[in-house]
C-alpha cells in the first residue's frame, strides 16, 4: 500500500514531474483486466498494483534502460524494457494464463504521441519521437505535426511565428518550463522562436484552465515543456541543420554526472540566415536575416529529503526583415531580443510520510525587446520576479488529497510604440487550494485561487475537473474554470505594426478574464487487431473581458478596445490514431474553430482564423529500425480577411483566403553511431499571392503586411545530422 | 498537386529501393536464444541489424526467439548464431560465449527476470 501511495504522490506532486509509464494489464484471451496484477521496476524495485480496471502508472528512475516486470497469480510473468525514449509512453500489456501455449505474442504498443488516460485533466503529451518528426527548429515549429496547436505567421515581414490554442492567440496560453512560467509578458510574441527543439524532451498540452497550482493565466490552456534532464540526458549530443536557403543551425548539449546526487547539463544553440530570399519578387525578404544564440545551464540535486533544480537561461535573437538591402531607403522590420533568467525549484520530502511534500519555485527574469517596423519603433522592457510554494497533503487517506500554497509575481514592465508609453509595476499575490478525490470510477479535482492585483482588481478563480470512467476503455472528462491575465496592448501585438495604419489604444489597461469549459471523450480500442485510440473534445471559452483589435471598423486605423461579455471561442476536435498495417501509424484529425468578437459592431469570426482544419500524419519504420518515414498533411479552410484599399484606390471588401495544404515530410536513417535526416516543409509549395498590400511603396498609407494567412516562402528542403554519445550503462 | 504527389513519391522511393530484395535471395529463420529482457532486445537487435547481410532481426521476448531475415550469399545461418553467441546469448545449439555472458547486466542472465 505504501508503495502505491508513493506512486500516487509522485504523480500529483507537480515538481517531481519525473518520467512515468502508464498502461493496462489485461488477460490475453478476452482482454479483461487482471485484478491483483503488479508491476515492478527493476532498478529500484518499486511495486505498483493495478487498479480495478487493470490500469497502472509507475514512475521511472533516471537509469535507462530499465525493465518493467508484469506479474499476476496464475499468469505467466512478462517483462518489457523501457528506454529513455519510452518515458511517458502508454502500454497495453497482455498476460497469458499459465496453461497457455508459448507461441502467443505479447502485444505492446508504443506511441510517440499519447493522451494520458489516468489523469483527471486531459493532457496530450508529445514525446521525443514526435518532436523528432520535424527536425527544424524551434519550439513553435515543433507543433507543426500536431492538430491541437496551430502555428501561424504573425505578419509578412518579420518572420515571427505564433502559436494558437483553441483558436486563441498564444498570449492566452500559459507556457511553462517544467512548471516554471516562461515566455511570459514581453516574450509572448517572439519567445517560442528562441527555444531550440533539440533541448526539449517532451511537451504536455492541456486545453482549458488546468490546475490552480500552476497560476492564474492559463486562459486557453497550458503548455508545459520538459527540457532534457542532466541526470538522464546523453553525455554529448550534436545536431546540425542546413536548408536550401542557407539557414544553418548548430545545437550542442551535454551532461555531467558529478556524483550520485549532483548532475549538471549545458545546452547551446546558434543559428543564422544571412542570405536574402525573395522568391515572390515583391522586393521584400520572404524570411528575415537572423542571428540567434541561446544558452542554458542547469543543475540537479537529488537527495533523500531534499531535491533541487536550478539554472540560468540566456539568449540573444536578432531579426532583420523588410525590404531588400539594394532598395534605397529600404523598409525595415527588425527586432532584437536580449534575455536572461535564473530559476530554481526546491522540494522537501518527508521519507516517513510519502504523501506529504513542500515545493517552491523561484524565478528572476530580465528581458529587453526592441525593434521597428518602418519608422515606428517599439520597446518592451520587463523585469519579473516570481515565487510559488505548494504544500501537498492528505485528509485521512490518499483518496482525499489536497494541495495548497501561495504565489507572488512582481512585474516591472515598460512598453512603448513611438512616443506612446505604457509603464507599470504590478504585484500579483495569490493563494490557492485544490482538493482531489480519487474514487473507483470518478476522479474530481476542485480548486480555487484568490489573486490580488493592485490597481487592476482582485479575482477569485474557481476551477473544477472531473474524470469519469464510462467503461474500461472509455473516459469522460469535464472541465470548467476561470482564468485571467493583464493585457499588454503593445508588446502582445507588435506584428500589427507592419502597416502604416494608425493604432488607437484603449485608455486604460485592464485584466482579460475568461471562463473556459470543456468536455472530452477518449476511447482506446482495437482496429486491425492493433491498439487504436479515438478522442473528441469540445471547448467553449467565454470572455468576460477581452482586448480585441478591430481591423475592420476603418480601413486606415486599427482600433484596440476591451469588449465585455460578448467574445468567445468554440473549438471542436476529433482525432483517430491507428495502425492499419504493422509498423505504420496513421493519425487523422479534424478541428473546427469559431472564434468570434464584435468587429465593426458585428459579431463575426476573427480574421485569419480558419474554421476548419484537417490533419493526416503517417509514420512508418522499417523492421530493422534503420529507416523512419514521416509525412504530415494539413489542409486549412478559407479565412476571413480584413478590408483594404489598394494604392490605386481599388477597395477589397469581404475577401476570403483560399483553401491551402501544408505538407511536411522527413526521412531519417539511423547509422550505427549517428542519424541523418532529410526533410521538407511546405512540400506542396503553396504560397500566398501578394501577401503585402502596397509592397512597392511601403511609405504609402495603405501599406499593410498584416494580411497574411498562408506561407510566404515556398518549399523548404533541409538536411541534418544527429549524434549522441550515450552514457555507459 | 502533381508536385505534391511527386514529392511524396520521391521520399517514399528511398524506402522502396532499400526494401528491394528478391525473396529467393533472402532467407528468414527463427533462432531460439537465451535473451529474456528488454535490455537483451536492444543489445541483440542493435548488433544484428548493423551486421552485413542481415535484413532485419526482431526479438520476441515472450518466446525468446529471434526472427532473422538474411542474405545467405553474404552471411550464413551458422555465422549469425556465432554472432549471437559472441554477444553472450545462446543461439539454438550454439552456447553463449562465456566472457560476453559474464559481462551482461544481471537482468539478461537466465533467471534474472525472476528476482
Amino acid at each position: 500500500m505504501m508503495k502505491k501511495v508513493i506512486l500516487l504522490l509522485t504523480f500529483f506532486w507537480s515538481f517531481a514531474l519525473s518520467a512515468q509509464v502508464q498502461g493496462k494489464i489485461l488477460r490475453y484471451q478476452d482482454k479483461k483486466p487482471i485484478k491483483q496484477a503488479s508491476v515492478r521496476l527493476a532498478s529500484n524495485q518499486t511495486v505498483v498494483v493495478v487498479d480495478e480496471t487493470g490500469r497502472f502508472e509507475i514512475s521511472l528512475t533516471k537509469q535507462f534502460p530499465d525493465t518493467l516486470f508484469f506479474a499476476a497469480k496464475g499468469y505467466k510473468t512478462d517483462s518489457l524494457i523501457v528506454t529513455k525514449e519510452d518515458r511517458f509512453i502508454g502500454l497495453e500489456v497482455l498476460l497469458f494464463h499459465e496453461n497457455e501455449v508459448d507461441e502467443v505474442v505479447i502485444s505492446v504498443k508504443r506511441d510517440s504521441k499519447n493522451i494520458s488516460r489516468l489523469k483527471p485533466i486531459l493532457v496530450e503529451t508529445l514525446g521525443e519521437g514526435e518532436l523528432k518528426k520535424a527536425a527544424c527548429c524551434n519550439l513553435s515549429e515543433s507543433f507543426e505535426t500536431n492538430a491541437t496547436v496551430d502555428v501561424n505567421l504573425t505578419d509578412a515581414v518579420s518572420g515571427a511565428k505564433k502559436i494558437q490554442l483553441l483558436g486563441l492567440d498564444g498570449v492566452y496560453t500559459q507556457l511553462q518550463m517544467e512548471n516554471i512560467p516562461f515566455l511570459t509578458g514581453v516574450e509572448g510574441s517572439f519567445g517560442t522562436n528562441t527555444i531550440p527543439g533539440t533541448w526539449v524532451e517532451s511537451i504536455q498540452i492541456t486545453k482549458g484552465t488546468g490546475a490552480v497550482v500552476n497560476g492564474y493565466e492559463s486562459m486557453a490552456g497550458l503548455i508545459n515543456v520538459e527540457f532534457r534532464k542532466p541526470s538522464t540526458m546523453p553525455k554529448l549530443a550534436l545536431n546540425t541543420y542546413v536548408n536550401q536557403f542557407g539557414r544553418a543551425e548548430l545545437n550542442i548539449h551535454g551532461a555531467q554526472k558529478i556524483n550520485k546526487k549532483w548532475s549538471t547539463g549545458s545546452f547551446a544553440h546558434v543559428s543564422t540566415l544571412q542570405r536574402e530570399i525573395d522568391n515572390n519578387g515583391d522586393d521584400f525578404r520572404d524570411l528575415p536575416l537572423s542571428k540567434t544564440a541561446s544558452f542554458l545551464n542547469r543543475w540537479e540535486y537529488n537527495g533523500e529529503k531534499f531535491e533541487s533544480r536550478f539554472g540560468v537561461n540566456a539568449y540573444y535573437d536578432e531579426r532583420e526583415g523588410g525590404q531588400l538591402a539594394r532598395i534605397t531607403n529600404h523598409y525595415l522590420a527588425n527586432s532584437t531580443n536580449k534575455h536572461i533568467d535564473v530559476f530554481a525549484k526546491t522540494g522537501f520530502l518527508f521519507p516517513n510520510k510519502p504523501y506529504q511534500s513542500i515545493g517552491i519555485v523561484y524565478q528572476l527574469k530580465y528581458h529587453d525587446l526592441s525593434g521597428q517596423f518602418g519608422d515606428r519603433q517599439f520597446i518592451g522592457l520587463e523585469k519579473r520576479a516570481y515565487v510559488n510554494a505548494i504544500y501537498d497533503g492528505i485528509f485521512g487517506s490518499t483518496t482525499h488529497k489536497y494541495k495548497t500554497g501561495f504565489s507572488i509575481v512582481g512585474q516591472d514592465l515598460h512598453q512603448s510604440v513611438g512616443a506612446v508609453h505604457l509603464d507599470r509595476l504590478v504585484y500579483t499575490s495569490g493563494v490557492f487550494f485544490e482538493y482531489t478525490y480519487t474514487g473507483v470510477r470518478l476522479i474530481a479535482v476542485l480548486g480555487a485561487r484568490a489573486d490580488v492585483q493592485a490597481n487592476y482588481g482582485n479575482q477569485i478563480s474557481p476551477r473544477m475537473h472531473l474524470k469519469y470512467i464510462l467503461d474500461e476503455k472509455t473516459d469522460l472528462r469535464i472541465t470548467t474554470g476561470k482564468a485571467f491575465r493583464l493585457a499588454n496592448p503593445i508588446v502582445d501585438n507588435t506584428s500589427l505594426l507592419a502597416t502604416n495604419k494608425q493604432w488607437v489604444l484603449p485608455a486604460t489597461t485592464q485584466q482579460e478574464v475568461v471562463w473556459n469549459s470543456g468536455i472530452s471523450l477518449v476511447r482506446s480500442m482495437r482496429l486491425w487487431n492493433r491498439l487504436a485510440s479515438l478522442s473528441a473534445d469540445f471547448y467553449h471559452a467565454r470572455f468576460q473581458n477581452q482586448l480585441i483589435i478591430d481591423r475592420e471598423k476603418s480601413m486606415d486605423t486599427f482600433y484596440f478596445a476591451f469588449q465585455k461579455n460578448n467574445t468567445f471561442s468554440n473549438a471542436f476536435q476529433f482525432e483517430l490514431s491507428c495502425q492499419p498495417i504493422n509498423l505504420l501509424t496513421v493519425r487523422l484529425a479534424y478541428k473546427w474553430l469559431a472564434v468570434k468578437a464584435l468587429y465593426n459592431n458585428k459579431l463575426q469570426q476573427q480574421v485569419m482564423i480558419p474554421p476548419h482544419r484537417i490533419l493526416v500524419n503517417v509514420a512508418y519504420a522499417t523492421r530493422n529500425k534503420k529507416w523512419e518515414f514521416d509525412a504530415t498533411l494539413s489542409v486549412f479552410s478559407k479565412v476571413r480577411l480584413h478590408d483594404v484599399t489598394l494604392p490605386s484606390g481599388e477597395v477589397f471588401t469581404n475577401q476570403f483566403g483560399t483553401i491551402f495544404p501544408m505538407v511536411l515530410s522527413q526521412v531519417t536513417y539511423h547509422f550505427r553511431k549517428f542519424d541523418a535526416y532529410i526533410g521538407g516543409e511546405n512540400l506542396a509549395n503553396y504560397r500566398q499571392v501578394n501577401p503585402i498590400v502596397s509592397a512597392n511603396d511601403p511609405m504609402n498609407v495603405q501599406f499593410d503586411a498584416t494580411r497574411v494567412y498562408a506561407p510566404i516562402v515556398g518549399r523548404v528542403v533541409y538536411f541534418g545530422l544527429r549524434y549522441e554519445l550515450k552514457n555507459k550503462k | 498537386m502533381k508536385k505534391l504527389v511527386a514529392m511524396i513519391a520521391l521520399l517514399a522511393g528511398v524506402q522502396v529501393a532499400s526494401a528491394q530484395t528478391t525473396p529467393s535471395k533472402t532467407q528468414e529463420v527463427s533462432i531460439q536464444t537465451s535473451a529474456e529482457c528488454g535490455e537483451c532486445e536492444i543489445r541483440l537487435e542493435e548488433a544484428l541489424n548493423y551486421t552485413k547481410g542481415i535484413v532485419f532481426a526482431e526479438l520476441d521476448l515472450t518466446t525468446m526467439k529471434l526472427n532473422v531475415k538474411f542474405k545467405p550469399k553474404q552471411i550464413t545461418l551458422e555465422e549469425i548464431k556465432v554472432k549471437i553467441a559472441s554477444l553472450g546469448y545462446q543461439a539454438d545449439e550454439v552456447p553463449a560465449d562465456k566472457v560476453a555472458f559474464d559481462a551482461l547486466p544481471a537482468c539478461c542472465k537466465p533467471g534474472g527476470m525472476k528476482e
